[in-house]
């Protein structure tokens, strides 16, 4: 760089234009020692992007030890907060080499410089700040501890807990370090006794904190607090107390967890005012609040609480927890929610069938069959699902009649009901439930057949194709044979059932010469797991296919049995199929790139050589990927003009496939790239990739 | 050059007084896509990317798919009576013998073979497993569907009509039993390398199909049939047509109902077949008189 264009830089960055000054930030990278500084200063522009800017450049930096130098001169800048912090964002950034810097200037007589060490260090999470961190507990400054309880506790280290505990629990302390010792220990798990935890639960402050550590202790007196906590008059403590208690139950052993249940219900039988405050909370609250709640009220295992905890998991969010807490509640859900039933939104019937599936019981089955005919889809949908899970032989005529119902249902969209019927048949059918149920089913199937529309023949041929039943095999052929491609297609996926087919059945094959691109793809997928002797000629053909679409599956399927291949003469041929499919239109071509890619060796990326002449940058981005992984040094050399290639990703990928290979006779073309580069994520690119290579 | 481009993609030659017939149905589809000009749908054909999608579709409009149920009924029935028995007399390995029917429109005419096969007491897949081809794709799905009209059944009897299909809303469905015993596909005969999947075969129907083709292009689909034949296979053409000027692979044979072409075995006696024939027909299922 000459002179002269120092000097354009040096101007830029004092230009009144933000946009002009962050431009010239990311120019700065071309100097060299005078860089520093002036990237340094940038740190306290006014403008956010300048900012941005330069801690991103001296996070790539490749001089670390000059880098950590000035960035923590730059902490005790005084006078600019918002360069003071940017110092702390780029330090944070720089990561583990400027930990010795860190611990050198948190024995700073300047107690800020002192604090955003400690900041920088908590944002670093480097065990070797431990010891120093443990030292500033007895800081004369209350921020400078109170930071270095909060950096211990994020920096995870359980020496730290002891000397936490004493903070926290002196009751000189000044409450808000308190609390942050507190916290500290919380982010530990660490365990202390009630009596250990008694003034800090006497602090309105400090008492949600200390319920949160009274949750992790085994102390039995931890529980009576808790349980006292419950009828607080601080609604954050209470909640804290209800959370504390969750976490002591999901620890206890059965008969404690059952006797502390008994106990919470007691509690809220001798008119605790905490139910109602939880069922207000539950509307209003944090999600987080509104999950602990959920489970809380669960845990009352009351029939009324039913109906608001479902109502609750109509949000997705909560619907998980929700049931959970639900199916918990065992047979006094499954009656209320059967009594309720009439009156439940619609949103909330379908989450009611989950829990109704995890009762078992048999007023659930009956209330489940009862709504398959549901007018809300949703509800329906549920309801397949779950007797997936709980249907028995009984519930398979109520299916298939709902299989033709919304087979036939023109109003609507039945794909995801059909698909959801059609699992949960094929889930009872191949259940435990022995061989009649198969039977039955298979009979049912075969008798919708001949009047089926479309969508319930695709369904049936789903089914049909994995029951062990001779009807089944002869409606098999025919469905092979349907006049819709959906249901030919279904037909052949069928067949690729695990374990693999023996060899290519004759139906399979003619598939491969299906009039529907769509048929000819599902049987190449299927031929991929064949072992058949003519499995490759058969994909050959296919390669020459008319449809792109199918050929790029035919050659999907070449790479799949060239990965089964042992070696000799199959994986050759398979190579040659691939490199050939290379030369093919672009779906083709990668889904060749990307096969040779999965086979890996040096043969592979030799061939996808020929990929790099291509103008399409989904295909050269393939390539790039598949020679970063198995090309030599000769094949990584190819790659060095595409780190200045006309599209923006294609630049990208070469520039970090060369960094990844540690090719050095890559940094000059880079350098001279980035000169030039306009674009943000491929300079981003370029810098972490000089970085790599110079470093 | 509609009449060139159909030619060299499959073969269907219009000679020069049924060119008005092309014009006709190519009009047609200018006037469906609004292409504006004869011209521009020429130009779409060859260098649009939707052009062979295009193409097949004109194939579809072009050709001609008039046929019905047992048509040349005396043919099908050497086919049953004579080749199949003699086939199977002659076979050295196990496994069903392999039926193509090359250009087989809405599917009468493999559903007859396997109807015929029921009333003969044969057992279509153990027996014979039957392969129909076309290249329209259109007449496939009328053939997977095997829904008929009364014109398909001209040459039937109603008791067989009766017997192997169900009739709803005027229009009769053929039943599972013979349908599930054909597997269709969609294959352009002039270009081979779709007909490899069929692997090698003992019987080929191309019936009233070639007649649509020039010279070359019905040398080159005679020449993929001598291919795909096994040696001692059978060619079976419509009755109009013969391999006059076209192949000297295949023998013209003689039978009780019919005359066919057959591939000579590789070292049988010339002539020798027929005597086989007649002796294995003896033992392979009843026979019955052409009709």
């Amino acid at each position: 760089m000459d002179l002269r264009e120092r000097d354009v830089i040096r101007e830029d960055l004092r230009s009144p234009d933000e946009e002009v000054r962050r431009l010239a930030v990311e120019r700065l990278a071309a100097l060299d020692s005078e860089a520093l500084e002036l990237l340094v200063a940038r740190l306290g522009d006014p403008s956010w992007r300048v900012r941005k800017a330069a801690v991103a450049r001296l996070v790539a930096s490749p001089r670390s030890e000059l880098v950590a130098e000035v960035l923590v001169a730059a902490l005790s800048d005084g006078d600019d907060p918002g360069r003071r912090n940017a110092a702390v964002e780029a330090l944070v950034g720089c990561g583990a080499t400027v930990v010795p810097r860190l611990l050198e200037a948190s024995k700073s007589g300047d107690v800020d410089v002192r604090k955003l060490a400690v900041d920088a260090l908590a944002g670093i999470r480097d065990v070797r700040a431990v010891a120093r961190l443990l030292e500033m507990l007895g800081d004369p400054d209350p921020n400078v501890r109170g930071a270095a309880a909060d950096a211990l506790g994020t920096t995870g280290h359980v020496a730290s807990v002891p000397a936490l505990a004493a903070l926290a629990t002196r009751d000189a302390e000044q409450p808000l370090v308190r609390l942050s010792a507190l916290r500290a220990l919380v982010q530990l798990d660490a365990v202390l006794d009630a009596a250990a935890l008694d003034s800090a639960c006497g602090d309105p402050l400090l008492r949600p904190a200390a319920f949160a550590l009274l949750g992790r202790s085994e102390d039995a007196a931890a529980a009576e607090v808790l349980l006292k906590g419950l009828g607080g008059a601080s609604r954050s403590a209470r909640e804290a107390a209800i959370e504390a208690l969750l976490r002591s139950l999901a620890r206890a052993e059965p008969s404690g967890a059952e006797r502390l249940v008994e106990r919470v219900r007691e509690l809220v039988a001798a008119g605790s005012r905490v139910e109602q405050d939880a069922l207000e909370r539950l509307a209003e609250g944090e999600l987080s609040l509104q999950l602990v709640l959920i489970q809380f009220l669960g845990l009352l295992g009351r029939r009324e609480l039913v109906v608001p905890i479902l109502l609750a998991g109509r949000d997705e969010a909560l619907a998980e927890v929700a049931t959970g807490a639900l199916e918990a509640m065992g047979g006094a859900a499954e009656e209320t929610l059967d009594e309720a039933w009439p009156g439940l939104p619609v949103a909330a019937r379908a989450l009611a069938c989950r829990v109704l599936a995890a009762s078992r019981g048999p007023r659930a089955h009956r209330r489940l069959l009862q709504a398959l005919d549901d007018p809300d889809p949703e509800c329906r949908v549920a309801a397949v699902r779950a007797l997936a899970g709980v249907g028995s032989a009984e519930a398979l005529p109520a299916l298939v009649r709902r299989l033709a119902a919304a087979g036939g249902d023109p109003e609507w969209d039945a794909d995801g009901e059909l698909e959801a019927i059609g699992s949960t048949l094929l889930a009872i059918a191949s259940g435990a439930r022995g061989a009649s149920a198969t039977a039955a089913l298979s009979d049912l199937l075969v008798a919708r057949l001949p009047s089926a529309g479309e969508e319930e023949r695709v369904q049936i041929a789903r089914v049909l194709a994995r029951l062990e039943a001779p009807e089944a095999r002869v409606s098999m052929d025919l469905l092979l044979a349907d006049p819709s491609p959906a249901v030919r297609r279904t037909a052949v996926e069928a067949l690729a059932r695990e374990p693999a087919p023996a060899g290519a059945p004759e139906s399979l094959r003619i598939a491969l010469a299906d009039e529907s691109a769509l048929v000819r793809i599902a049987a190449a997928g299927v031929l991929a797991r064949s072992d058949a002797p003519t499995v490759l000629d058969d994909l050959a053909c296919l390669a020459r296919d008319e449809d792109a679409r199918v050929r790029a599956a035919a050659v999907r399927a070449v790479a799949a049995r060239a990965a089964e291949a042992a070696g000799g003469a199959v994986r050759e041929r398979c190579f040659a199929l691939l490199g050939a499919a290379l030369e093919d239109e672009g779906a083709v071509a990668l889904a060749a790139v990307e096969g040779l890619a999965g086979l890996g060796g040096g043969e592979s990326a030799r061939r996808t050589l020929v990929a790099l002449e291509r103008g399409d940058a989904e295909i050269l981005r393939a390539a790039l990927r598949c020679i970063g992984l198995h090309g030599d040094a000769e094949c990584l050399e190819r790659i060095l003009p595409l780190v200045s290639h006309r599209e923006w990703s294609v630049r990208a990928e070469a520039t970090q496939v060369l960094a990844e290979r540690g090719v050095a006779r890559a940094i000059p073309p880079i350098l001279r790239r980035l000169e030039t580069e306009q674009d943000d994520f491929v300079r981003s690119v370029i810098l972490r990739a000089l970085a790599r290579l110079e470093g | 050059m509609f009449s060139d481009l159909l030619r060299d993609h499959c073969g269907l030659w219009f000679s020069p007084d049924l060119r008005y017939l092309l014009e006709k149905r190519v009009a047609s589809r200018v006037r469906q896509l609004g292409v504006g000009s004869f011209a521009a749908y020429h130009y779409l054909l060859r260098h649009a990317a939707t052009g062979d999608e295009e193409l097949a579709q004109l194939v579809d409009e072009v050709t001609t798919n008039e046929t019905y149920f047992l048509r040349e009924r005396n043919q099908l029935s050497a086919l049953l009576h004579e080749i199949l028995p003699e086939l199977a007399a002659r076979r050295r390995t196990p496994g069903p013998l392999q039926i193509w029917c090359a250009g087989c429109s809405t599917g009468e005419e493999p559903y007859s073979i396997v109807l015929l096969a029921l009333e003969a007491g044969l057992h279509p897949g153990r027996d014979f497993r039957l392969y129909a081809s076309d290249i329209d794709r259109t007449v496939l799905r009328r053939a997977r569907a095997g829904v008929y009209r009364a014109a398909s059944f001209r040459e039937m009897e109603r008791r067989l009509q009766a017997q192997y299909f169900v009739e709803k809303d005027g229009a009769w469905r053929i039943s599972d039993e013979v349908k599930r015993h054909v597997c269709f596909a969609h294959m352009n005969l002039l270009k081979p390398s779709r007909a490899g999947l069929l692997g090698p075969l003992d019987v080929i129907l191309c019936r009233n199909v070639i007649i649509y083709f020039d010279l070359e292009s019905k040398r080159r689909v005679i020449g993929t049939f001598a291919e795909k034949l096994r040696p001692g296979g059978y060619l079976l053409l419509g009755h109009s047509e013969s391999l006059i000027q076209l192949s000297s692979a295949f023998q013209l044979r003689h039978l009780r109902s019919d005359l066919v072409y057959r591939k000579p075995g590789l070292d049988e006696p010339r002539d020798a077949w027929h005597a086989l024939a007649r002796e294995a027909a003896s033992s392979f299922g009843p026979e019955e008189d052409a009709a």
